[in-house]
């Protein structure tokens, strides 16, 4: 297995492998560097048993003359394995020759080193990136906050005008009171009279108090029900004896359809009260005179559905959205501070229920909650 | 659709042409694909491409290397909508690749498409010496810890990184090895190098992570 091709004895000097592999794919003579890396005897060897197996495919088709002209880049197995060694191939009637290129190695090195490099560079943008990222999170937040707390100034601006105003006129009321008291001489009947408009007033101003108080909870989560098993005709009933009078006096024939063997609803009773007389109130407040107001009830899947149907002139469209927002008034709102429907969309939601208008402008307004059933 | 999605952008790799390579990207966002399908569905397929070329002798080791280039700057490009995409407060991980070794974009690709998925991920790469590395363990105390090596002459840095980090105290988190190197070592290359998972292919990277938190 020794000799070999006798043109190759001059080549021993050359500075890196040389290999002559014969048309059987066997090597046929070496120059014994790579013997010597290798550690074993190469001629007789088959020439792919040298290569790692992801460059056998590559070796094969340097032996069949196919392939491109680029350099030979080749994994060979061995001790360091896999080692890349790159080669360039010239054949004569005999052999394949391979040489191996002596600067490749300098050159793929320098070409790994740009590459790491190039590498870092790109870790480096992904790192900027990642923190960039970071910050344009961080300054969304920011704005985020900064507009909360707008709103909650403006919000804080439309609650201290609706006081002003809705209590500058009670307190007026009860100034002149106050010096007709004192002032003038009055049948004793006079004064009754009198001292009942400082009620009524002083009443209207509790009950704004008492809203604001339920809309300041309500914004932090601290409003909370007593509920217990209420039948519905007696919400109902209680809430036909509260406005009885009042329909009377504007001509206004309240009706009433509660169906049959409804079950009693798990609810906080005077709050749900509040929330009928709300919907009562402003379906005699915006209604027609001399129409008529229907309060309903009947059963609906785990819930009783209440509704309250007026035969007014309905609500647009565009104001249907913001009924049940805080301090929102209809053009043509005469009085309140616009807090009725938002608190009692508020407590109908604290009881698990839904508060919902359907109207049409022209067709009257039926509003709709739901209560569990107890 | 999916078989011929990379085809485009790997003749702009094998060309060499990095602004046809950005500009073929840009065309496949156009189409409608998002991040996680150009990583999974070009730049992947492209790189194996590539590799394949590289096996047959079609291409050098220098052809390798600009396609690399090319397709990191490609990601570079995408880092911006990556990470403003990516939702963070997922679990925490370090990646660096063994000490020296310059094959970093496998790793970065799976940081990449973790970071998609929720978590937050630090990508060291090969520039942290292993003493820098197993001091920034220390202090950010990710969720998991990556290593990469694709050279075998590399494994004795991963073995040398896991057993300091082992060593070190406190709450360990987990261990995880890839890359090819790993592959070739072997299924007891994990037991071997002191890790407690070896990844050898990037698919579902983050649900089999997840799952070894658990």
């Amino acid at each position: 297995m020794t000799g070999g091709p006798a043109p190759g004895e001059p080549l021993r000097a050359y500075p890196g492998i040389v290999l002559a592999v014969d048309r059987d794919g066997r090597i046929a003579w070496s120059n014994q560097r790579l013997d010597a890396l290798l550690e074993v005897d190469l001629p007789g060897q088959e020439f792919v048993s040298i290569l790692h197996p992801s460059s056998v495919e590559k070796g094969r088709r340097l032996l069949e003359g196919s392939g491109s002209e680029a350099p030979w880049e080749l994994l060979l197995t061995g001790p360091d394995a896999p080692r890349m060694t790159t080669f360039i191939a010239g054949r004569d009637s005999t052999h394949l020759w391979l040489f191996e290129d002596p600067f490749a190695a300098g050159r793929d090195a320098r070409f790994e080193r740009l590459t790491g490099i190039h590498s870092d560079l790109v870790t480096a943008q992904r790192q900027l990136a990642r923190e960039r990222a970071e910050v344009e999170r961080a300054l969304d937040r920011e704005e985020q906050a900064v507009a909360a707390a707008r709103a909650a100034l403006e919000s804080r601006d439309a609650v201290l005008r609706v006081v002003a105003h809705d209590l500058r006129n009670p307190v007026a009321t009860i100034a002149t009171v106050a010096s007709m008291l004192s002032t003038m001489e009055l049948t004793n009947e006079q004064r009754r009279r009198q001292l009942e408009i400082v009620r009524d007033v002083s009443d209207q101003m509790d009950r704004l108090v008492q809203d604001l108080l339920d809309v300041a909870r309500t914004e932090a989560g601290a409003l909370h029900l007593t509920t217990r098993a209420v039948p519905p005709g007696e919400l109902i009933e209680s809430t036909v004896d509260l406005f009885a009078d009042r329909a009377r006096q504007e001509g206004v024939a309240l009706e009433v359809a509660v169906a049959p063997d409804l079950p009693p609803v798990a609810a906080d009773r005077d709050r749900v009260l509040r929330v009928l007389a709300n919907l009562v109130g402003n379906a005699l407040k915006f209604g027609r005179r001399g129409g008529r107001v229907e309060i309903r009830a009947r059963a609906s899947a785990e819930a009783v559905r209440f509704a309250v149907v007026d035969d007014g002139p309905g609500i647009e469209p565009r104001h249907q959205t913001r009924l049940f927002t805080p301090f929102w008034q209809g053009e043509d709102a005469r009085e309140g501070a616009g807090l009725g429907l938002a608190i009692s969309h508020s407590i109908v939601e604290l009881h698990g229920g839904e508060l919902w208008v359907e109207s049409a402008v022209g067709e009257g307004a039926s509003f709709f909650f739901t209560l569990p059933v107890a | 659709m999916t078989e011929s999605l990379h085809r485009s952008f790997l003749e702009t790799l094998l060309s060499g042409d990095r602004h046809a390579a950005f500009l073929e990207i840009e065309r496949v966002r156009a189409r409608g694909v998002d991040l996680t399908g150009i990583y999974l569905e070009v730049f992947e397929p492209a790189l194996c491409a590539i590799g394949e070329l590289w096996q047959l002798g079609e291409i050098t080791v220098a052809d390798e290397h600009v396609a690399t280039a090319i397709t990191e700057a490609a990601m570079a490009n995408l880092y911006r909508d990556l990470f403003a995409e990516a939702a963070p407060a997922g679990p925490t991980l370090l990646a660096a690749c063994a000490n020296g070794e310059h094959h970093q974009i496998g790793l970065r690709m799976v940081c990449d498409m973790l970071e998609l998925d929720g978590w937050e991920t630090t990508f060291v790469g090969a520039s942290a010496p292993t003493g820098d590395l197993v001091d920034l363990v220390r202090r950010r105390a990710p969720d998991v810890v990556a290593l990469s090596a694709s050279m075998p002459e590399r494994l004795d840095g991963i073995r040398a990184v896991l057993s300091a980090i082992r060593n070190q105290g406190g709450r360990r988190p987990l261990l995880v090895i890839g890359g090819r190197a790993v592959r070739a070592a072997g299924p007891d290359a994990a037991t071997a190098l002191g890790a407690d998972l070896a990844l050898t292919n990037a698919t579902d990277a983050s649900g089999r992570l997840r799952a070894a938190l658990a």
